[in-house]
């Protein structure tokens, strides 16, 4: 098998050559795409197949989704605004600057990392390592599968804290778009329901895949505390169906502002309060009671799928996008109930329901406006 | 010579991959002007510190679930850092700055 890890090591550092050097963007996504498939295949020949499972998700699958968006984002909006004004040259001399201050890091980057990779080899093994540490414990952590225990027991302080590095994310994420949506006369709203008419391959393929991913998930979740599996796997895999759904137009996330807050946040906040309630009985912060191990961490992770792929979707779905054009938006020509909107319907956060012509429902959707 | 031979494995030969796309990506991160690709340059860095961090905390004593749980905490922590860049690039693109 040494031929197949020399090819795919070469095939990892070809793709990222080729991102690199492509002056394309889409070509750059595409190749980047490739290489987080590739480096999935790195895990499994490195037996980690957690991580794996976590690349072909998170690395290759949402990561290339945001950056596709984001791409399309950019044409929709050239297309808008006017013929892009002339790309302004770059500086010569600040480009200059910056090669050779990349040559200087390359090459020190380079030196030190070649140095301590050799001195590694010439280190003798040593006596105590961590998987002996792991293995003595593992039957007091209350799962019987290393990475979950690590994650959740042995280190769970870690795992806190990434958790709450993703909630800020969202924070700061849901931040910048109201703050566009305010400044833009709540127009912007309104730009994000009107995706063009999805292709009906795709709403049946959608409709057929919701499920088998949601079911999938479950299973990744409680897989983890025996196998190869668990709440980031699972979360991922939740933030994947919901992509899949709005892209085939089924909006869930942007009918339920309150909820979904409550969903961002329930994952640390229950994480939160297992850790800290020990304390309430003088024992030290994150300590299981003992017996309860087990359950505590399954009702921690069930908790961090719902809030981690609710998390990864936001951040999907609130990205800032273009404002459409007013005439597009508005089919109805500015005589009849268009007259009406600056406060009426146009603050209605971004669902369906604008399609239905704004002469009725006038007074329910003002209560939609306020959130 | 032959320590290297020796010594070598799987896990040693990942190591030395990763720290390849690191140096490539640190290149690449500074030199690129476009911020999509500097952001790709910043992921591929960081897959090269993971593969770094798994393969030489694996080679003398095969699999390892400490570091690997460390980097699948590091895996989800980058897609979101990614997902923040990206709307941080988008505001500044749709305010008129070239993407």
């Amino acid at each position: 098998m040494m031929w197949f890890d020399l090819a795919l090591g070469l095939g990892l550092i070809i793709a990222a050559i080729g991102v690199f050097r492509s002056e394309d963007l889409f070509r750059a996504v595409v190749l980047f795409v490739t290489f987080g498939i590739l480096l999935a295949l790195t895990w499994l020949r490195l037996q980690a197949p957690d991580l794996a499972l976590a690349e072909a998700a998170i690395g290759a699958g949402i990561t290339g989704v945001l950056l596709l968006d984001t791409l399309g984002v950019f044409r929709q909006h050239e297309q808008d605004i006017n013929p892009r004004s002339s790309s302004q040259l770059p500086d010569i001399s600040r480009q200059w600057a910056a090669n050779v201050l990349a040559l200087i890091a390359c090459i020190s980057a380079a030196g030190l990392l070649a140095w301590s990779l050799f001195n590694t080899l010439k280190m003798p093994a040593p006596h105590h390592n961590l998987v002996t540490v792991v293995e003595a414990n593992i039957a007091d952590s209350g799962v019987s599968h290393g990475i979950t225990a690590v994650l959740l027991n042995f280190r769970s302080y870690d795992t806190l804290l990434e958790v709450a590095v993703l909630l800020v994310a969202i924070v700061i994420g849901i931040g910048l778009r109201e703050r566009v949506t305010t400044s833009a006369n709540a127009t912007s709203d309104e730009g994000q329901s009107k995706l063009s008419e999805p292709p009906a391959l795709l709403t049946s393929l959608v409709r057929l895949l919701l499920p088998l991913l949601l079911i999938t998930a479950i299973f990744v979740l409680w897989a983890g505390s025996t196998r190869p599996g668990g709440a980031f796997q699972a979360g991922a895999l939740i933030a994947a169906a919901g992509v899949l759904a709005r892209l085939g137009q089924i909006d869930i996330a942007a009918r339920v502002t309150t909820m979904l807050r409550l969903g961002l946040t329930l994952g640390v906040f229950i994480f939160l309060i297992v850790a800290v309630s020990p304390m309430l009985t003088g024992k030290p912060f994150l300590t299981y009671p003992a017996g309860w191990e087990g359950t505590l961490i399954l009702l921690i992770e069930f908790m961090l799928t719902i809030s981690i792929g609710l998390i990864l979707l936001s951040l999907f779905i609130q990205a800032p996008r273009p404002r459409i054009p007013a005439p597009v938006r508005n089919a109805i020509p500015a005589t009849g109930p268009n007259a009406i909107p600056a406060t009426g319907p146009n603050a209605i956060p971004a669902t369906g329901r604008n399609a239905i012509p704004a002469t009725g429902p006038n007074a329910e959707t003002n209560k939609g406006g306020d959130q | 010579m032959t320590l290297w031979l020796e010594a070598f494995n799987t896990d040693f030969w990942y190591a030395i991959v990763g720290a390849v796309l690191l140096v490539l990506a640190l290149g690449a991160f500074i030199t690129s002007r476009q911020l999509i690709k500097k952001l790709l340059a910043f992921n591929i860095m960081g897959s090269g510190v993971f593969l770094i961090m798994v393969g030489l905390a694996q080679y003398q004593h095969g699999p390892d679930s400490v570091p690997q749980a460390l980097v699948l905490t590091g895996i989800v922590v980058a897609v979101a850092a990614t997902a923040l860049a990206l709307v941080l690039i988008r505001k500044f693109v749709l305010k008129g700055g070239q993407p």
